[in-house]
């Protein structure tokens, strides 16, 4: 009788722990699932982890629209894509834009399914949804190329030597093992690189010869497709000395494109003035040069125009754009992913309709004004309607 | 008492023989410090030689006033108005100053009585010396109104090379000694008296109806207007009286501020007609306005906000079509997010927005009224001499307010027929001769007085057009003529009778808008242009508002007959949705100028916390306190204080390593230094007690200082005024300034006879003032009885 009540005792507390272990792991599940499927909305950057990680070759790139395509695999359907308004793209490390990025190259990016109000602007039929699990998460908060997504959390390359691959397309290898800790979507064993005569090889800031490669070396590495869904090299960096010197190119070329555009953010809250000025208030977006932030800083006077999500103005953005005077900087401390740490109260001469919360709108710095090509802008209504929906080719 | 410091009269050398010999014989020879007051008798003598001489000799000469050497030909004006400042002055206790030994009160009392009688016994003596006829002329809008009663023409008097401007004599621009006549405003008037008798088209047969032209925008569209925006209507080419009739909806702005629907003249760059316009969109209203428009291009305006904006550049707002059926609410989001906001994120209109359907402009009207002024004056019968010059003797004597003469149109007749040998038609030669008329010294000008006899008092029908110039800036109406021609105008009943008449006239509106505007000054608000960057907000529509806000106030007094101390402190101003929101007040519930009671808190009752009035004085970048202070003793107190000594310092600007002062500390010189403390003790209070009103007349507590180190210093409102009264703000400043209700009566009494005499005042018309002020006392002083009480006393049927 005792060993009988003491084994249903047994049973019911075993019985507990199984339920609470399972209604624990449902609910991490559930927060794992609602974090993947976080719906950004306008105004509100997302939490940090939100999204998928996809990666593949760069196929299509629209960058006036910043769109694209990525391809996984040889088989698989492409990975349509929009950035969101505050997604960034990084190229050698620094600050890009699509417009930077070359085709074929192979990227990493963090994706999110889209903004509220968004939802058409990448149209997928049932059956691409069907066939690619991810095609729905097609918002992208980051784009990055392998050499900034591996040394951003901190790995790189140790080279083990030269292999010759065999099969029906017998190519030269570069073989490789990480080095640094294990990444989500990365590669985290040994791996074999195609390499031929078309990979850059880099040190000391000059292209040298593959003899220059050598075991035991840590190296960054850039990579495009290769036959049969392997990774073929387009660049080794051999040194630290080299890298630095692409990211600097690199660095310089967007600055030389936001100052041109005119720094991103978005509309936080607005005072209307019955007399046609007002005050709108902007957190500009993360993840570019630090000199641009702190331009804005230290001006009195900027000016601000509307923008749409693809961060595309109208004509002659400074003659549309409102005059302004910064009245305070506020910091924000610990942003969130997308978002700076600069907000700005502003004192406009105009409110246009732009300026709305949840809005996007650029701000220009004391930068000397260009006129940008006509095809960037938004010129008419129909280049207006024809901009909300990528044409998928 | 009158005030002493008006503008002298024309100097009149005296003719004395004693004085001219004594200047030969005193030249080359120390002058006798002494000589004029040797007249005096012994003790006013004493009495100058021991409290005035030691200061105001040809030695010290301080205030730049001598006695020594004052003239005491009391025939003399000039010397009768010196010595009747003297007379002001130790009776006021100002003189001798306090540091001084005082004279006794009887001694003071002894010399004034003396100098007064004096002053009284000359006062025949000057009459005799003016001339036996004075010419006044017509300002530029008398001769508008007068051709326009006379012929109902409207004749644009400001079009360019039309009229020369009236100069002004603190704000009055009808004052005879400055309204000269030259050969170029005798040009201006041949021109003018041309155009006027083509425009009359007599002997043409009025157009059985009158063109109607409607502007639209479009099938199925209307126009909107955000604020400051205008879209160009219609053009008028001969000057006329219009009706224009304008459909349209008005939306005002989230915040409640009213739209204005303006009528604006593009090239004169102001508004002709306006009404603050509410109806939803989906409910258009046609407002209608009929009246005298001038030839040019007219715009709808949705009035006004300035265009320029801190950062330089043209700020503009959305001017452009939609479907008329289009809602505004969707006007946002779309292709247009580079436009200004049309809705907020409610919805509701962002400015007082404006839509407009369409604009019909009808006209030239010509009424009954006008057409009938016009009949008659050509004669029926072209070769009948006797019916020619009937018709010319009845045209002229209304043009020139008297019956003319047979002999006076000998000329005239003379010139007729002279053209018809030479050619010229009948009509033609008679209309010119219509047009000598009107350029004639009898028409540009209100004769007084006759030259075959040196009249004292004005006759009938030259007090029945002073009347009617006074009322109603025009000729004499048939009523009026009548009476003068029975010859009764001069009793009090009919007089007084004309005068309630013609005050239920609605002609009386161009004197309760042209006498306000002169006495106030009020043509100095916006003479210096707020900065744009220092004062954003400051726009024409607020400025257009803050005058009529002044007229308009006035004009209540008037209809309410209100007591003159409100013009100094009520518990009511006028205000519309403009001014509501310049003053931070509600807004009122009627979208048009509106009386609306004040609590005493927003200290907005009365005129001297008017935007206009605050305003008028200040320089563009900052407010004047002396200005203000010297615009309050002339206007409201009829005390100008005499001009700055030349080279005073300007104010410098706080320097950046100094702390932040007001103006006021900057001023602490008037107070401290005895020169400037003479005048400046008497000025500066008056303005110094509005120091919490800024440049543009809003409210503050601190003053705004540019440059300098610390927060902006708060403001002190406080003073003392001549008398000795302490005041800490407006409020009780305003008050203790009612209270003296005997003074405020005298000085506007003062003002009015300036604007009906078209002269000034003199130390001979005190007695007549103090008069009028007294009658008026018993009833307190309202300001129909004060009118009145001028109109009726013998100073305004004096020449």
């Amino acid at each position: 009788m005792k060993s009988l009540r003491a084994s249903s005792l047994l049973s019911s507390w075993l019985a507990m722990m199984f339920l609470s272990w399972s209604m624990l792991a449902n609910a991490e599940e559930k927060l794992v699932d609602s974090l993947r499927d976080h719906v950004p909305g306008p105004g509100v950057f997302p939490p940090k982890g939100a999204g998928v990680h996809v990666h593949g070759d760069l196929v299509i790139s629209d960058p006036v629209n910043r769109r694209g395509a990525l391809r996984e695999k040889r088989s698989l359907p492409r990975h349509y894509f929009a950035m969101l308004p505050y997604g960034i793209v990084c190229y050698h490390g620094a600050p890009a834009d699509i417009r930077d990025l070359p085709p074929g190259l192979h990227m990493h990016g963090r994706f999110l399914v889209p903004m509220k109000g968004e939802e058409e602007t990448i149209s997928l039929s049932e059956e691409q949804l069907k066939r690619s699990p991810k095609a729905g998460h097609n918002h992208a908060i980051l784009l990055e190329d392998d050499v900034s997504f591996y040394s951003r959390q901190g790995r790189s390359w140790k080279v083990l030597g030269f292999e010759q691959g065999g099969g029906p397309a017998p190519r030269l290898k570069l073989s490789v093992e990480p080095v640094g800790p294990e990444i989500e979507g990365g590669i985290n064993k040994p791996a074999l690189f195609d390499i031929d005569g078309s990979t850059r090889i880099w040190k000391s800031q000059q292209l040298v010869d593959r003899e220059q490669i050598k075991p035991g070396q840590e190296v960054q590495v850039n990579l495009t497709w290769g036959p049969f869904d392997s990774l073929a090299t387009t660049d080794v960096w051999l040194d630290k000395e080299s890298l630095t010197a692409c990211k600097e190119i690199q660095r310089q070329r967007h600055l030389r494109l936001i100052r041109s555009r005119f720094l991103p953010g978005w509309v936080d809250a607005v005072k209307n003035s019955d007399t046609g000025g007002g005050e709108v208030t902007v957190t500009f977006f993360g993840g570019m040069d630090p000199s641009l932030y702190a331009d804005i800083r230290k001006s009195q006077s900027i000016k601000i125009c509307p923008a749409e999500n693809t961060l595309r103005t109208w004509n002659y953005h400074q003659e549309h754009a409102s005059p302004a005077a910064i009245l305070e900087k506020n910091e924000i401390q610990n942003p969130p992913s997308g978002s700076s740490n600069l907000q700005v109260e502003l004192k406009v001469v105009q409110m246009l309709d732009g300026f709305r919360p949840g809005r996007i709108v650029r701000v220009k710095g004391p930068w000397i004004y260009v006129l940008l090509p006509w095809d960037e802008h938004i010129n008419s209504a129909e280049a207006y309607e024809r901009s909300k929906k990528m044409i998928l080719p | 008492m009158t005030s002493p410091a008006r503008r002298p009269l024309p100097v009149r050398k005296s003719a004395s023989p004693a004085v001219m010999m004594a200047a030969v014989f005193l030249m080359g020879f120390p002058v006798n410090s002494e000589a004029r007051i040797e007249d005096l008798n012994q003790t006013p003598r004493a009495f100058l030689k021991q409290h005035c001489l030691r200061c105001h000799d040809d030695a010290k000469q301080k205030g730049k006033f001598r006695i020594d050497n004052l003239s005491t030909d009391f025939a003399n004006p000039r010397a009768a108005e010196k010595w009747n400042e003297v007379v002001f002055r130790i009776n006021a206790g100002e003189m001798p100053p306090e540091e001084e030994p005082r004279p006794t009160a009887r001694e003071i009392g002894g010399m004034a009585e003396y100098l007064t009688a004096k002053i009284r016994a000359g006062a025949a003596a000057r009459m005799a010396k003016r001339g036996r006829v004075q010419h006044y002329r017509l300002s530029r809008q008398e001769y508008a109104h007068t051709v326009y009663d006379l012929l109902g023409v409207v004749f644009d008097v400001e079009a360019p090379g039309a009229f020369n401007e009236d100069p002004l004599w603190q704000g009055f621009d009808r004052v005879g000694a400055l309204l000269s006549t030259s050969p170029s405003h005798i040009d201006r008037y041949v021109r003018a008296a041309d155009k006027v008798i083509e425009l009359a088209a007599l002997g043409k047969k009025p157009a059985e109806s009158t063109p109607v032209q409607r502007k639209t925008f479009g099938d199925g569209k209307r126009n909107l207007l955000q604020l400051g925006e205008g879209t160009g209507v219609f053009d008028i080419g001969t000057a006329g009286r219009y009706r224009i009739r304008i459909r349209a909806s008005g939306l005002p702005a989230f915040t409640g501020r009213i739209p204005r629907l303006s009528l604006w003249h593009h090239q004169k760059k102001q508004s002709f007609e306006g009404v603050d316009l509410v109806a939803p969109e989906g409910a258009p209203r046609t407002v209608e306005f009929e009246g005298p428009f001038p030839s040019g291009h007219y715009q709808i305006r949705n009035h006004a906000h300035t265009k320029k904006h801190p950062n330089g550049g043209v700020k503009s707002f959305r001017n452009e079509t939609i479907e008329a059926g289009q809602k505004l609410a969707s006007l946002q989001g779309g292709f247009k997010s580079d436009k200004t906001k049309v809705v907020d994120e409610k919805g509701r209109p962002v400015m007082p927005t404006l839509l407009i359907d369409w604009v019909e402009r009808e006209g030239p009207l010509l009424g009954e009224t006008d057409q009938a002024k016009r009949e008659g004056i050509l004669p029926e019968k072209e070769d009948d001499p006797v019916e020619v010059r009937e018709c010319l003797k009845s045209f002229a004597g209304r043009a020139w307010r008297r019956p003319a003469s047979d002999g006076e149109m000998e000329r005239y007749m003379e010139f007729i027929s002279a053209e018809q040998e030479a050619g010229v038609e009948f009509q033609a030669a008679y209309k010119s001769a219509l047009a000598g008329i009107l350029v004639s010294r009898s028409f540009v000008n209100l004769e007084e007085g006759s030259p075959e006899e040196n009249r004292s008092h004005l006759n009938d029908f030259e007090l029945a057009s002073r009347l009617s110039y006074f009322l109603w800036s025009s000729m004499p109406d048939e009523k009026l003529f009548a009476a003068a021609r029975d010859g009764k105008l001069h009793s009090p009943g009919r007089l007084k009778e004309e005068f309630d008449r013609m005050i239920s006239d609605p002609r009386i509106s161009r004197f309760l808008e042209s006498f306000p505007r002169q006495w106030l000054q009020l043509h100095r608000v916006g003479m210096f242009q707020p900065d744009p960057n220092l004062y954003p907000e400051y726009d024409p529509w607020l400025e257009e508002s803050m005058v009529m806000e002044s007229t308009a106030y006035f004009a209540e007094m008037f209809r309410k007959n209100l007591p003159l101390r409100e013009a100094v402190d009520s518990n009511w101003t006028m205000l519309n949705s403009r001014l509501a929101a310049h003053y931070d007040l509600p807004v009122p519930k009627e979208a048009e100028l509106t009386r609306v009671s004040v609590k005493p808190e927003s200290l907005r009752g009365g005129l001297l916390t008017h935007a206009s009035i605050l305003s008028l004085t200040s320089d563009g970048t900052r407010h004047r306190p002396v200005h203000r202070g010297a615009w309050l003793s002339e206007t409201i107190l009829a005390r100008t204080p005499p001009p700055p000594p030349p080279n005073v310092e300007p104010l410098e600007p706080v320097k950046s390593d100094q702390p932040k002062i007001t103006i006021r500390s900057k001023l602490e010189a008037h107070a401290t230094q005895e020169n400037c403390a003479s005048c400046h003790a008497k000025i500066d209070p008056l303005g110094l007690a509005f120091e919490n009103f800024d440049a543009i007349g809003r409210w503050r507590d601190t003053e705004r200082v540019e440059g300098g180190t610390g927060a902006d210093p708060p403001v002190d409102a406080s003073g003392t005024l001549p008398g000795g009264k302490a005041f800490s703000g407006p409020v009780e400043f305003k008050r203790l300034l009612a209270e003296d209700e005997d003074r405020l009566a005298e000085a506007f009494v003062e003002h009015l006879a300036t604007y009906a005499l078209r002269r000034l005042v003199t130390v001979d018309d005190d007695e007549q003032i103090h008069k009028i002020v007294s009658s008026a006392k018993p009833g307190g002083y309202l300001l129909q009885d004060l009118i009145r009480g001028l109109v009726l006393s013998d100073l305004f049927k004096k020449r």
